[in-house]
């Protein structure tokens, strides 16, 4: 069973040898070597087939005897193969598309972030790469809900995260808030107010609570400035969660500093570069970064296309940089002009609700560094929450007044 | 099919180079270097050296033929030696 299915794969040759002479060149072939399958004798020669390669070896010993060949028929895989390559080639090349089509849907090639406006698009990814989502791994494969939570999780101002995985593409549906959610106060806990600082009081608007104090009082820190203890419109005592804003004239102060002399790393000369391919999810490194790992970096990614088509291949290349030091000196004008930069960012950010009435700065140098502290007088709102232990049986009877 | 072994000396008591098996008259299986001296459905000739074999019957055929021997099937009739 399996010689005639060997002889098929292998193909054989029908022919006719004609001759005198014929046994002695059947005899010949077979002694040496050239298998001649079947003879059947007619007339002065005889039919019988022999495999494809042994047909052409047949025309020496046919000379010597004086044999005539006659090619009858060729058959076999490899006579079917040569004379239909061009359809066998088509049907394989489709056959091998329609393969790699399928096989390559099952991997993410694409992934898009939609509805983002102020949390950016390289955050998102970065978070579901963190997680094992990004192009080239299985879509099979990811744990959906675990990835929404983490993304979901590490970028705040994100209302909600879906992933939708369609075939090789991830889309990651974003929801930001709207506006911040406010903190509201737990109107449950009884709650002082105390002064944070020492003060004047200059303004006060008081929503709950007993104020204790009065605009033009003198106050220290930890003075009580509106209480919890409230007597409602029934005469009955009831702690309130106290919520004022109490504005007294103080003082305030910041201090900043300005290196004159500075040293910085700077880069410099390419040291060495590495590539790695990715390939669906999978790194390949190109090169070696052995004694680089402290050395400052640049990463590029460049993704791969065919004709406009996006493949789940990219190239990345990190280039390592020589580092050198640079001592920078500034004048003390520089140093002057730097520090007053500070002193200005500092104030838009820690005295952004005061108001600022006077501000004096004494400016110093000393140890190589240029010193400014600056004083102010500033109106700002000194209430500071306290909560209270009381024993009072607490008891909120807003809704009856 | 009971294996039916005629030694060389029954049918050719004179031959010492070659050995001759034959299976249920269907099958003969001859070791030995032999020439076809003559192809045919019907008669066989075969040499070796100065020894003549020659098959008698129906659709003989040589199934396989080499430097070692030689297979040869088909309805055997008769078996000369000479």
């Amino acid at each position: 069973m399996f010689l005639p299915l060997l002889r098929y794969f292998k193909g054989t040759v029908d022919f006719y040898a004609e001759g005198a002479d014929a046994e002695s060149f059947y005899t010949f072939c077979s002694k040496n070597g050239i298998e001649i399958i079947s003879p059947q004798k007619n007339g002065y020669g005889f039919f019988a087939k022999t495999e494809a390669k042994n047909y052409k070896k047949l025309k020496k010993p046919a000379k010597k005897y004086g044999i005539k060949l006659k090619l009858i028929k060729k058959q076999g895989f490899c006579f079917f193969v040569k004379n239909n390559r061009i359809k066998i080639g088509f049907v394989f090349g489709f056959v091998f598309t329609f393969m790699f089509t399928v096989l390559m849907n099952l991997f993410v090639w694409e992934i898009n972030v939609i509805g983002n406006q102020n949390t950016p698009t390289e955050n998102i990814i970065k978070s579901a790469e963190e997680m094992g989502l990004f192009t080239g791994t299985f879509s099979k494969n990811h744990f959906v809900q675990d990835i929404e939570w983490y993304i979901f999780r590490e970028n705040p101002g994100l209302a909600s995260v879906e992933i939708n995985i369609q075939g090789s593409v991830a889309n990651i549906l974003i929801n930001e808030r709207k506006t911040e959610t406010e903190m509201v106060p737990d109107d449950d806990v009884p709650i002082n107010l105390v002064a944070s600082k020492y003060g004047v009081i200059e303004k006060m608007n008081v929503y709950d609570g007993k104020e204790v104090v009065k605009p033009g009082d003198a106050v220290l820190k930890g003075d009580l400035l509106v209480s919890a203890v409230y007597e409602d419109s029934h005469n009955k005592l009831t702690l309130k969660h106290a919520r004022a804003d109490i504005i007294a004239k103080t003082d305030y102060n910041i201090k900043v500093e300005f290196p004159l002399k500075k040293t910085i790393i700077e880069k410099d000369k390419i040291k060495k570069k590495t590539y790695k391919i990715r390939f669906l999810g999978k790194d390949f490194l190109i090169g070696n970064s052995k004694n680089c790992e402290d050395f400052p970096f640049e990463k590029k990614s460049k993704q791969l296309y065919f004709f406009g088509i996006k493949l789940p291949i990219s190239i990345i290349k990190t280039t390592y940089f020589n580092v050198k030091e640079n001592t920078i000196t500034y004048s003390f004008e520089d140093g002057k002009t730097e520090a007053y930069s500070i002193l200005s960012k500092k104030e838009k950010t820690e005295m952004k609700e005061m108001e600022i009435l006077s501000r004096k700065t004494t400016e110093i140098i000393k140890n190589e560094k240029y010193m400014i502290e600056a004083d102010y007088i500033v109106l700002m709102n000194i209430a500071k929450e306290q909560p209270i232990d009381s024993d009072v049986p607490w008891e909120n009877t807003d809704d009856m007044s | 099919m009971a294996k039916l072994i005629e030694s060389i000396k029954t049918i050719c008591p004179l031959a010492t180079d070659f050995y001759i098996e034959i299976f249920d008259k269907k099958e003969a299986v001859l070791t030995g270097d032999f020439e076809v001296k003559e192809l045919g459905n019907s008669v066989l000739k075969l040499k070796n050296n100065e020894h003549e074999l020659i098959f008698t019957g129906k659709n003989l055929k040589i199934s396989n033929y080499t430097s070692d021997g030689i297979r040869i099937n088909g309805d055997f009739e008769k078996i000369e030696f000479c």
